[in-house]
């Protein structure tokens, strides 16, 4: 190639590079770093002809549940039955296995306690609960404490019903150090080590009630699994092994509540229930294996 | 046509299009990522919810500063002074707060000691009084009498004490411009994480919408402070991609800082709302699908979903009015990690004492000689969100990445190298990561950790082999056979015993 149309070809190839660099520093290209970007200002506070509904302790849609008369409380009094056989699980840890601390996690084999059928087919550890207080409700103060232990890695109780300010005490029954850790949805992170065989145990209070059951979790010992239902008001409950659970003094109306497993979540969003004055009333609900469809 | 003139015309019709085409094919306009969870909200509420969104944080071009959050937006703030003046009238006497003064001389003062406030004028927005939620322009102002002049005339002046900002926002949108150049490319628009260089990279960038942070002097349950962040910018991450901004001025890295908080808010916010949506109210596409199969009547589903997005506003408020309180809460001295007692002095004794307690607490993670192998590596862990077994052993942090527990052997500390770091890492643990807190342990000990694990990169092998004997030996006393074969890692095989000051043996990389 000669000298002239090399510097053609340079020419024609410099000039489309001058030009895009022009393009892109010119025209500013759209968006990015060099855009005119706008601000303003919306108030802290909300206006007052904006705000809708009261609210509740934690969040979530306005209103109290049910409809509360006034003729006075009465008592929910129940069980949930498990239609079918039980499933037979298979324990968590085995009998001596070789687990972290075994002296102490598997001193006995810990039980999985996922799906829990007691005698008569009573379904243990099932959650019933109104998921907002009753309209009108003002909780009182004077809760007493809780204990949630943890003996052979394992939580004690399974399924534990907190009320928000209620002190639960996190005791430690075992030698070896167990972090429990609180998975919360609302509340403020709990994750605090428990010393060996502190029969003190360590404080836990939550501030705000939990939409659905939070599990307690060890991060030392990671089969070990517990649930708390944390409420805003004292209208919850938790089976016992047999399946039966009892809710008192619930003012008179008609309420929707919530059924709640480990094993599947939800059973029931809004299971109403009518509660009248100076009775236990009763309620029964059976749940075949199909229903703990997710095992 | 000669090959000259032709190539002449091809030329011009080149850079015809060349011109044509920028204009055409311009980057589109920036835009917030909207979280998987808002998208499965059924259509009214997840509208009703990137609405509110939108109204309270707005998009990349069009700022919305939302008082409520503790960020420092910018502009100068002040308050009328008492005026003699009748109407209608556009000045006013004011005073300038404090901090403001220096920052109104810095922005506005021209070269000639007159005041430039630009063509249209600069933004005032009243925040109290009369004129509250209006918005004026100043386009003079007098040293002598200290009175702004404004393009607006008004007739009933403001009272004494009534508060403005002048040029509201100038934080945010420096801070803006300086993201977009310095962090977008890997943290993406939306402080996501999920920039376009991400895909590239292990660790990923953090993504800030769950308000968590890893390496803060805060304590466990509380938020990371704005003296973090800075560090993190300024010092960057070692071992990972994240580099060191230290050639930033310092108001330059004040506006970043604020503007990922700011971010790191509103992706919280959305966060937040969605829990509620799904959890409590249950409003997912999914579950109302469900609900109807299930014989639930349409109209109480759809009084709910009305329910719901009128409550939209006041929710956010609420979650807002949270979110505010928890981010000043970090701020507050009884949320700092302050070791109770001074570093205690490094010595092998002391060491020691350190890798007693490493050895009671860490291994499982951080291994036997601190290589990051530890046996929880090869366990599978569960989702918490799922309930399932990962796919995969090992831990995951809460973003959902696959991590490892640190190598302590290189002598990377992320989080910092300072003693002081460690100690802050061990205290407070590093709640994302899922490294457990030790801040019920005897400050003295942590100490002792401290000095232990600077010095693993160090360590001569067999060092600590008497010391390991003696903890095996105190355990064995009070049962307990796992420890068996965790001894026998610990004591050095012979070759290690003979190698020269190589930390490298044929066991366990």
């Amino acid at each position: 190639m000669n000298d002239s149309s090399i510097k053609k070809i340079a020419f024609l190839v410099l000039l489309p590079v001058l030009v895009i660099g022009l393009c892109l520093t010119g025209a500013g290209c759209g968006g990015g770093a060099n855009a005119v970007t706008t601000v303003t200002l919306k108030p802290a506070t909300l206006d007052s002809d904006s705000v809708e509904g009261t609210t509740t302790g934690g969040g979530g849609t306005p209103g109290g549940n049910g409809s509360p008369e006034t003729s006075g409380p009465g008592n929910l009094v129940g069980r949930f039955i498990f239609d079918g056989t039980a499933p037979n699980l298979s324990p968590l840890v085995a009998k001596g296995a070789t687990v972290k601390d075994a002296e102490f996690c598997s001193a006995e084999a810990v039980p999985n306690q996922s799906l829990l059928v007691g005698e008569g087919g009573g379904i243990a550890n099932m959650f019933i609960y109104l998921d907002k207080a009753p309209k009108g409700f003002k909780p009182e103060g004077g809760l007493s404490e809780l204990v949630f232990d943890q003996k052979n890695c394992t939580f004690i109780p399974h399924g534990l019903v907190v009320q928000v300010g209620q002190t639960v005490m996190v005791k430690n029954g075992d030698g070896a150090a167990h972090n429990t850790n609180m998975k919360v949805i609302r509340n403020k992170s709990f994750n605090q080590v428990v010393n060996g065989n502190d029969r003190n145990g360590v404080p836990l209070i939550y501030g705000k009630p939990e939409p659905a059951p939070i599990k307690a979790t060890c991060d030392f010992h990671a089969w070990m699994g517990g649930y708390h239902l944390v409420v805003d008001h004292p209208f919850a409950a938790c089976t016992k092994a047999d399946g039966t659970f009892e809710i008192n003094n619930l003012p008179a109306g008609e309420y929707k509540f919530r059924v709640w497993h480990e094993s599947v979540g939800l059973l029931e969003r809004s299971l109403k229930v009518k509660i009248e004055a100076g009775k236990d009333n009763k309620l029964e609900q059976t749940y075949s294996v199909g229903s703990f469809s997710k095992l | 046509m000669s090959i000259r003139r032709k190539s002449n015309i091809l030329f011009v019709l080149a850079c015809g299009f060349l011109l044509a085409g920028c204009d055409a094919f311009s980057p589109p306009d920036a835009e917030f990522v909207v979280r998987e969870e808002t998208d499965q909200l059924t259509s009214d509420v997840s509208k009703a919810v990137e609405e509110e969104l939108e109204s309270s944080f707005g998009n990349p071009h069009q700022l919305v500063a939302w008082l409520k959050l503790p960020v420092d937006f910018g502009g100068v703030t002040g308050a009328t002074e008492e005026s003699t003046l009748e109407g209608p009238l556009n000045k006013f006497p004011v005073k300038f707060d404090p901090e403001a003064d220096d920052k109104f001389v810095a922005q506005f003062q021209a070269d000639d000691g007159g005041f430039n406030f630009g063509e249209s004028g600069a933004r005032l927005d009243w925040m109290t009084g009369e004129y509250a939620g209006k918005s004026m322009h100043v386009i003079g102002y007098d040293s002598e009498s200290q009175q702004l002049t404004t393009k607006e005339k008004v007739e009933v002046p403001p009272a004494a004490g009534d508060t403005f900002v002048l040029s509201a926002g100038e934080t945010l949108k420096s801070g803006r411009a300086l993201y977009m150049e310095h962090c977008l490319h890997c943290h993406g628009v939306s402080g996501d994480g999920n920039g376009p260089t991400a895909q590239y990279l292990n660790p990923r960038p953090r993504d800030y919408r769950l308000g968590q942070f890893k390496f803060k002097a805060t304590k466990p349950a509380e938020k990371v402070r704005q003296e973090d962040l800075g560090r993190v910018i300024k010092y960057g991450i070692p071992g990972t991609y994240m580099p060191s901004f230290l050639l930033l001025a310092d108001e330059d890295l004040h506006a970043i800082v604020e503007y990922v908080r700011w971010l790191s808010m509103r992706g919280e916010l959305e966060y937040r709302v969605d829990q509620e949506l799904v959890l409590a109210s249950g409003l997912t596409n999914e579950i109302i699908a469900e609900r109807k199969s299930d014989g639930d009547e349409d109209a109480e589903i759809q009084e709910e979903v009305d329910e719901a997005v009128a409550y939209m506003p006041t929710m956010f408020d609420e979650l807002g009015d949270q979110l505010a309180e928890s981010w000043l809460l970090a701020e507050e001295e009884e949320s700092l990690i302050v070791p109770a007692v001074a570093r205690v002095e490094d010595s092998f004794e002391s060491r020691a004492r350190g890798r007693k307690f490493f050895l009671e607490k860490c291994t499982n993670c951080h291994g036997h000689k601190g290589r990051g192998n530890g046996s929880m590596t090869e366990d599978f862990q569960k989702d918490e969100e799922t309930g399932e077994l990962y796919a995969e052993p090992g831990l995951f942090d809460i973003w959902g990445n696959s991590i490892k527990p640190r190598n302590l052997t290189k002598g990377l500390y992320r989080g910092g190298r300072r003693p002081v770091d460690l100690y802050h890492r061990l205290y407070g643990g590093i709640g994302p990561s899922k490294m457990p807190n030790f801040a019920t342990t005897d400050p003295k000990i942590l100490w002792d950790t401290v000095n232990y694990v600077l010095h693993i990169p160090f360590e001569k092998p067999g060092e600590y082999t008497e010391v390991d004997k003696e903890y095996f030996e105190s355990k064995k006393k009070s049962g307990g056979d796992e420890d068996k074969a965790a001894e026998q890692e610990a004591t050095p095989t012979e070759s290690e015993q003979t190698a020269t000051g190589s930390t490298e043996s044929s066991d366990q990389g």
